[in-house]
């Protein structure tokens, strides 16, 4: 396979939609095609990105209202069938609301949107997404939200760490998410959400490559 | 039957009425009525300021683009489309809502020229932060700029905060947006070509912000609480989805026009586009979309609700327009079409309610306003140097500025912005400019706001001469080439001459440095009426300036990079403590004159500078302003949170007084740091421009540290002077919280 | 006709951000001593063209399950009444 096919979902008020797509594109040079949130199926990729912003304004809850969008229910049979599946930020919201992962996310601890780089440590590398990072690497991505603040209950995070299943750590909470929590991953491995940004960290003029390497892992893994 | 107590409350003068009844050669109906109280208002018709705003320079270095709701420049092919407004009477109301919807009016200015926005910044001033109220105003705008900005995927990448009691009860809130398109793919305000569609696109009419127009941005603000009822409520989500919908129906290439129904909603879109297509048009009120009951035809026809806008579409292609909107879930009416007679005629359910020639309605009043020079210049234009004291303690003074709200890091502001999105962010907020690059070139554009009204205060045109000056200085900090101008001009009351005359100077002032710099004016806005009880706020002729990097990889950022470079101070330090933030913090004094302005010796210091970043010969450039030398060097130690470098400072040599040598605001100054090796040739260029260049300590290790033969001024930690300066805003907001 | 009243709030056991922020809001507005705590919830609305109170509130409950609440982190509960 010469290059991997992408699809990058378009909800009403997605904004990191382009983002994605110009970096798995003209940054990691692989197909990319935007798939409209009004499609009922998911046909021909390789990978599902649910971008960040604000889909339906974020309005009654972050992701609810998205997660009853028609494409959902494809994306929601793609993951089933081992499909790979990367929420980031509001896509991360989504894939919660879903059901795709477990957990819910709370407003910032300090009530503010918050907008920086911030520092996360590698907990699992076995994954279709950080199999090119090393052992604990400390990655440098941004963040930008207002409803981080990942939250679960007891026996949840219990299971979370029996199964490996949380894929980064913030190194300093920023927003007061559970266990430190930056992103995790489903139990069967193809369904990661995270709050940073990879996209954002994918080239050396914007400060940091760090997020690069999940795009790439991504790629190396289905290769 | 209209009396003189109908078209008062709208805001029409009796002259005003008078010349209406002899255009239309009858009484109007009150429909008309309150369209020509709309287009002739100061906030859409500029009655009182046209005159005066010809004089602005329409052409610079960059070939300029006036259009009609916004300008810009062309870079190559790409056309750079910028504006900034004020909305400042909203966001003293309201200010979460003001705030959001003056960034959402900006930005609709920016796509419904065809360009996809790219960046935000804004300019806002506010009363003293002692005061709980505005305490709750910065809070406020700040929480509606990043409910707005952060939802509809635009980085707000900078901006410029003050704060001053000038601003008591009128708070300041001036929203800058930039969009790119190419050049061919530009889109006009108007309509033409008779049987073509008038299209009413975007969210549904309700009675948002009537008399808003009118009535909220023409009187002098004392009764806030009561005017609540008209204020408006921005819908970031609903405007995101116009901003793809629009962008993709001008890729068909089936619009001639469109324009945002802005101030004086569908009146001002109807009338204008009219006009300026040398056209009429001929619509049907009823087919409307509405969001309340009962609405009055000349509701709909001021209403301002957000997120609407007009186009102008082919005959026989609303079907493709109306396909492009239902994807989105959003409103695409016919309403209308163009006709060959120069006439505005609307019907209500095929009743005749208006027929008004077009360009009747458009073409305000102009007034040329008397002026005279305020009778405070003369009191506080006088400032006897010697009876300032000089402080016994430089570390306090300095602690204290970095503490000032003015000074002071504004991360708390931009934390929450998201000024990333796009990915086109090069340098960060909390430099002196803001870069961000042109996918697809190897250039990039860096943008400002900037103005110290202080200044403008004590010398409005000298004042406003320094706003260009600082904006472009700024840019070039940046490495960046200052290419166009778009002004916010926000002062009192018109009517009252001595506002006038400020108003007047201020104009002169951005006049002459734009002409001298060569940086056109490509867009701008004007605000009266900006008083309290105790007079006019400040004159504040907000600057937003964009310039041109033509290499990416020759950015330059404000903060020292390495221990061992050397410290090089550009231009001249005089003896100057007027309008300083010193004089009012320490002295508690605001008084003696601006800052002395040589523009040739400022655009030697820049070219010098311009010159050593594109050599690749500095690591740092930062301009010195609010606080002087002591404060940005300061700033050039602690402004990179990620690594904080320190200095010692101990060749100053000046024959000047101790304070005024650390804390004056000396105009034309820029710090560089650089590599040892590297001098000589700074020196050269220096040289060659006649700039005046001097070595004056090195950077490294943990502390800033000022001396004067011998003399320690200044030494702190720099872990003390970031904590001071980074957590100082977070602080006062809390305090009472 | 019906009218629902929909009330949604964070479970007691989870954190609410909103909640803190206003408590202390208050309390710095002179409410220190009055006020135990704070939680910030939402209310909806909902007119129902239907008369049958009981499939209306069957109705209700599955809106709170599917779309209206997050399980996860909130309780519902809600009101009917008859309206013009």
């Amino acid at each position: 396979m010469e290059f991997l096919r992408f699809g990058v979902v378009v909800f009403p008020g997605s904004n990191c939609d382009h983002d994605c797509f110009y970096v798995l594109n003209n940054v990691l040079k692989q197909d990319v095609k935007y798939i409209w949130h009004k499609e009922i199926e998911v046909r021909d990729v390789d990978c599902i990105v649910l971008p960040g912003g604000f889909s339906y304004g974020d309005y009654l809850r972050t992701g609810a209202i998205a997660r009853f969008s028609p494409i959902m229910q494809g994306v929601i049979d793609f993951a089933n069938k081992g499909g790979l599946v990367i929420g980031i930020c509001n896509g991360f919201q989504i894939l919660l609301e879903a059901g795709l992962l477990p957990g819910a996310m709370l407003r910032n601890k300090n009530v503010h949107f918050i907008c920086k780089h911030v520092h996360i440590k590698l907990l699992n590398k076995n994954t279709p997404f950080t199999n090119l990072y090393k052992k604990d690497e400390v990655l440098k991505i941004p963040i930008a939200h207002n409803e981080g603040n990942y939250y679960i209950d007891e026996k949840g995070l219990k299971t979370l760490k029996e199964n490996n299943q949380i894929v980064f750590q913030y190194c300093a909470n920023p927003n007061g998410a559970a266990d430190n929590i930056a992103g995790i991953i489903n139990k069967e491995g193809n369904v990661l959400g995270m709050m940073p940004h990879p996209e954002r960290s994918s080239e050396k003029e914007l400060g940091s490559q760090d997020g690069l390497f999940i795009f790439k892992s991504i790629v190396e893994w289905v290769k | 039957m209209i009396t003189s107590e109908t078209y008062r409350s709208l805001g029409l003068t009796d002259k005003e009425y008078q010349k209406i009844l002899s255009l239309l050669k009858r009484e109007p109906t009150v429909t008309e009525l309150a369209m020509f109280a709309a287009e002739w208002s100061e906030h859409c018709g500029y009655v009182s300021s046209r005159n005066l705003l010809k004089i602005l320079p329409k052409t610079g270095k960059y070939k300029t683009l006036i259009g009609e709701d916004s300008g810009g420049i062309f870079v190559d092919d790409i056309a750079i489309i910028f504006k900034m407004e004020s909305h400042n009477h909203p966001s003293q109301v309201e200010p979460k809502q003001g705030a959001a919807t003056g960034v959402g009016g900006i930005i609709r200015d920016i796509f419904t020229a065809g360009a996809r926005p790219i960046a935000s910044l804004n300019s806002l001033r506010f009363g003293s932060l002692s005061e709980p109220y505005n305490k709750y105003l910065l809070q406020g705008v700040v929480d509606g700029i990043q409910f707005y900005g952060n939802c509809l995927g635009v980085p707000t990448i900078g901006g410029e905060i003050y704060f001053d009691e000038s601003y008591n009860g009128n708070c300041l809130v001036n929203a800058m947006s930039i969009g790119i398109a190419k050049k061919n793919e530009l889109a006009k305000a108007c309509a033409f070509g008779e049987g073509n569609s008038i299209m009413y696109v975007g969210a549904s009419t309700g009675r948002d912000g009537i008399g808003g127009c009118s009535v909220l941005a023409s009187h002098e603000f004392s009764e806030g609480d009561a005017k609540r009822p008209t204020v408006q409520i921005g819908d970031p989500f609903m405007e995101k989805c116009l901003i793809e919908a629009t962008l993709e129906i001008l890729s068909t290439g089936y619009v001639l026009g469109i324009k945002d129904m802005g101030a004086a909603g569908l009146t001002c879109a109807v009338s204008e586009m009219a006009s300026d297509g040398e056209s009429g048009i001929d619509m049907e009120l009823c087919n409307i979309p509405l969001r309340e009951k009962h609405m009055e035809p000349w509701e709909i026809m001021v209403s301002e609700s957000q997120a609407r806008m007009l186009v102008c579409v082919k005959a026989g292609k609303e079907k493709a327009i109306k396909n492009i909107f239902s994807k989105w879930d959003l409103n695409a009416v016919t309403i209308g079409k163009v006709i060959k007679d120069k006439m505005v005629r609307i019907w209500d359910n095929g009743k005749i309610l208006v027929e008004v020639k077009a360009d009747i309605l458009t073409k305000a009043p102009i007034y040329d306003m008397p002026y005279k020079k305020p009778e405070y210049m003369k009191k506080i234009n006088n400032l006897d140097i010697d009876v300032v004291h000089e402080p016994s303690d430089y570390n306090i003074v300095l602690l204290n500025l970095l503490k000032s709200p003015s000074i002071a890091s504004k991360e708390w502001v931009y934390e929450q912005y998201d000024h990333m999105i796009q990915l086109n962010t090069v340098v960060l907020p909390g430099s002196d400019a803001a870069v961000i690059r042109l996918k697809g070139t190897n250039k990039a554009i860096a943008a400002t706001t900037d103005c110290n009204s202080r200044y403008c205060y004590l010398n409005p045109y000298r004042g406003a001469q320094i706003a260009v000056a600082e904006a472009a200085r700024n840019l070039v900090c940046s490495g960046a080439e200052p290419a166009s101008v778009t002004d916010c001009l926000n002062f009192g009351n018109p009517k009252k001459p001595d506002r006038y005359w400020q108003f007047k100077n201020c104009v002169q002032g951005i006049t002459d440095a734009c002409e001298f710099f060569d940086v056109s004016v490509a867009s701008g806005n004007v605000s009266f009426y900006n008083e309290n009880p105790a007079g006019a706020v400040y004159p504040t002729p907000a600057i937003g300036m964009i310039g041109i990097i033509d290499d990416i990889n020759k950015v330059c950022t404000q903060y020292f990079k390495n221990e061992d470079d050397l410290i090089i101070l550009l231009g001249i330090s005089l003896e100057e403590l007027g309008g300083s933030e010193y004089l009012k913090l320490v002295h508690e004094l605001v008084r003696g004159d601006a800052p002395e302005l040589d523009l040739k010796m400022e655009r030697a210091v820049q070219l010098t500078t311009l010159e050593a970043i594109r050599d690749g010969l500095v690591n740092s450039a930062h301009d010195l302003s609010e606080g002087g030398l002591a404060v940005g060097l300061a700033e050039c130690c602690m402004s990179n949170k990620e690594k904080l470098i320190g200095a010692v400072v101990d060749n100053l040599n000046f024959d000047i007084r101790t304070d005024a040598l650390l804390f004056g605001e000396s105009q034309s100054r820029i710090i560089l740091s650089c590599a040892e090796k590297s001098l000589n040739q700074i020196k050269k260029i220096a040289k060659k421009h006649k700039t005046s260049l001097q070595v004056i300590g090195s950077t490294g290790g943990n502390r800033f540290i000022v001396s004067n033969n011998d003399n320690k001024l200044i030494d702190l930690s720099l872990e003390k002077l970031q904590d001071t300066w980074s957590n100082a805003l977070r602080r006062d907001i809390d305090s009472s919280n | 006709m019906l009218k629902a009243k929909v009330y949604v709030n964070l479970k007691n056991t989870v954190v609410d951000p909103q909640g803190l922020a206003t408590k202390n809001a208050l309390k710095s507005l002179n409410y220190e001593r009055e006020i135990e705590e704070v939680r910030v919830g939402k209310l909806i609305d909902i007119r129902l063209d239907m008369s049958d109170r009981k499939k209306a509130e069957q109705m209700i409950d599955e809106m709170c399950k599917k779309l209206l609440s997050n399980p996860t982190i909130e309780d519902y509960s809600f009101t009917l009444e008859e309206v013009e």
